[in-house]
């Protein structure tokens, strides 16, 4: 009698564990192809309640109006918005303070009275940034179309972006036959805690490892592709569908992921997502590895790096596809002269492949 | 490798996207009829002694040797259910082969796949196996065209 209720106990206990790793239901399904192939997306309520409360755009800052003398002739050491007039730059000065540094202010970058100042850190970080920034809204519009990205997109407020990655050493090495895992088969928090391989990011967003596996033609053709290069592109493609808040089905018909032709309109949107991280990574981030402090570095010393979720935080368009860089055409309308782009080093990556 | 649980689920998901989906393998769809038809005919053969233990059901061995009324219950029992004549011996033979063919059918599929056939989808769509569906999104083209890999 005991016996059978101590069974009964842990029976209801282990359920109970068991349910709580699961979504409680129900949940909203929206089909998004033709009937009866699956093409769904499926979103919990709950949580898009919270995604939306969360990717509210903050007010902008009033514009300016009429004309003004270039920044650059009334300020020393303006290196990349050098066609901004006076009242334009110091509007977006006050806008990066709110998206970046909040509560810090002005100080968080410019060290004390003289602004031209360059040894903060920071504010050589920004200065990339910004150049990052008006190369993301003039030459990646296959990505951000006419929306646009803002410091806001990935900040947040916050002086860091919640969502960076680092070169990822893996768990702690075992000894013996278990010693090697060939970077897989341990909980991967880069591609949901699958057992796929850990290091999602640096062979595509880093790297220009080739993504695709799967064969073109019916019968063999030379495919050389095995499933553990197959798993490493998986576990990217994890990434992306935590990233943006979507099921596989969003870019990919589930019957052929490989077959363009089947695929949604938002792969191709996708796929030039992939291209615009890894050229920001080159171009821009793996420059200011010398920058930053130790403190700001990853276990392995490395830089923090962009993924999907540094802007989409969540949600297929960041901030629900809010046109929040369309408030700041500082960020957004004029092409950089020659000199500027040299300076900001970013001079034939814009279009990248 | 694949080693434990998850590593095996994860390998066999990436196994099936390499290959085009597995989904489109005859070979595989022929494995998982003889797995769920295992499962189903030792639920219904458990089913059926149950239902007949109350005349000696349980003992099928000795009911097997010296036919009682169980044998000839159980018999119009899947003779009524499922249409055909089913006694303590055939039973037995229906289930030992699903229960072989699932793993050699499987098998057959796995060895064709990366032999024979490298996308069993394409395959399909070649064979006139794979449905079309109207295009509802306007559909994707490769942006990778012209563009050096």
């Amino acid at each position: 009698m005991n016996y059978a209720k101590h069974v009964i106990t842990a029976g209801v206990a282990a359920t109970a564990l068991l349910l709580a790793g699961c979504e409680r239901p129900p949940v909203d399904v929206q089909q998004v192809g033709f009937r009866g192939t699956g093409m769904e997306q499926v979103y919990n309520p709950r949580t898009v309640e919270k995604l939306r409360a969360a990717n509210v755009v903050p007010a902008a800052q009033p514009a300016t109006e009429g004309d003004a003398p270039l920044a650059k002739d009334i300020y020393q050491n303006i290196q990349v918005l050098t066609d901004l007039n006076i009242a334009e730059f110091t509007r977006l000065m006050l806008a990066m303070t709110e998206w970046v540094a909040p509560e810090q202010g002005c100080t968080y970058c410019h060290a004390g009275e003289d602004l031209a100042d360059d040894s903060m850190y920071t504010k050589v970080v920004s200065r990339k940034m910004l150049a990052m920034t008006r190369n993301i809204n003039m030459n990646w519009t296959q990505h951000v179309a006419q929306t646009g990205v803002t410091c806001y997109t990935c900040h947040r407020g916050k002086n860091v972006p919640e969502n960076v990655w680092f070169i990822d050493p893996g768990p702690r090495p075992m000894r013996g036959l278990a010693a090697d895992r060939a970077g897989q088969n341990a909980p991967a928090p880069a591609a949901g805690l699958t057992s796929l391989p850990w290091e999602a990011f640096k062979p595509f967003l880093l790297e220009n490892e080739p993504i695709r596996s799967v064969s073109s033609t019916a019968l063999p053709a030379g495919n050389t592709r095995n499933i553990m290069q197959t798993e490493h592109s998986y576990s990217l493609m994890i990434h992306m569908s935590e990233g943006l808040g979507v099921n596989c089905t969003f870019c990919h018909n589930s019957r052929s992921f490989s077959v363009w032709e089947a695929s949604t309109p938002q792969r191709v949107t996708a796929w030039h997502g992939i291209q615009m991280a890894r050229n920001l990574n080159v171009d821009y981030l793996l420059p200011l590895t010398e920058t930053f402090p130790a403190n700001r570095l990853g276990p392995t010393g490395d830089v923090a790096k962009i993924n999907c979720s540094t802007c989409h935080q969540g949600v297929n368009k960041p901030l629900y596809g809010a046109p929040m860089a369309q408030d700041y055409p500082e960020l957004t309308r004029i092409k950089p002269a020659a000199a500027e782009v040299d300076a900001a080093g970013a001079a034939d990556t814009a279009t990248g492949t | 490798m694949p080693f434990g649980i998850f590593p095996h689920l994860d390998w066999t998901a990436a196994f099936s996207i390499r290959y085009g989906n597995l989904f489109y393998n005859p070979f595989h769809a022929l494995s998982i009829a003889f797995l769920y038809g295992s499962a189903l005919l030792f639920a219904m053969h458990a089913g059926t002694i149950l239902s007949v233990t109350r005349y000696g059901g349980d003992r099928e061995i000795e009911q097997i040797v010296d036919r009682g009324t169980a044998s000839e219950r159980a018999a119009l029992f899947w003779r009524w259910t499922m249409g055909f004549n089913a006694s303590m011996e055939s039973i037995h033979r229906w289930a030992w082969w699903f229960a072989v063919l699932c793993p050699l059918t499987g098998g057959i599929g796995i060895l064709l796949t990366g032999t024979v056939v490298d996308n069993w989808y394409l395959w399909a769509v070649k064979h006139g196996v794979a449905p079309m569906y109207p295009a509802i999104l306007p559909p994707g083209s490769d942006p990778a065209m012209g563009v050096a890999p």
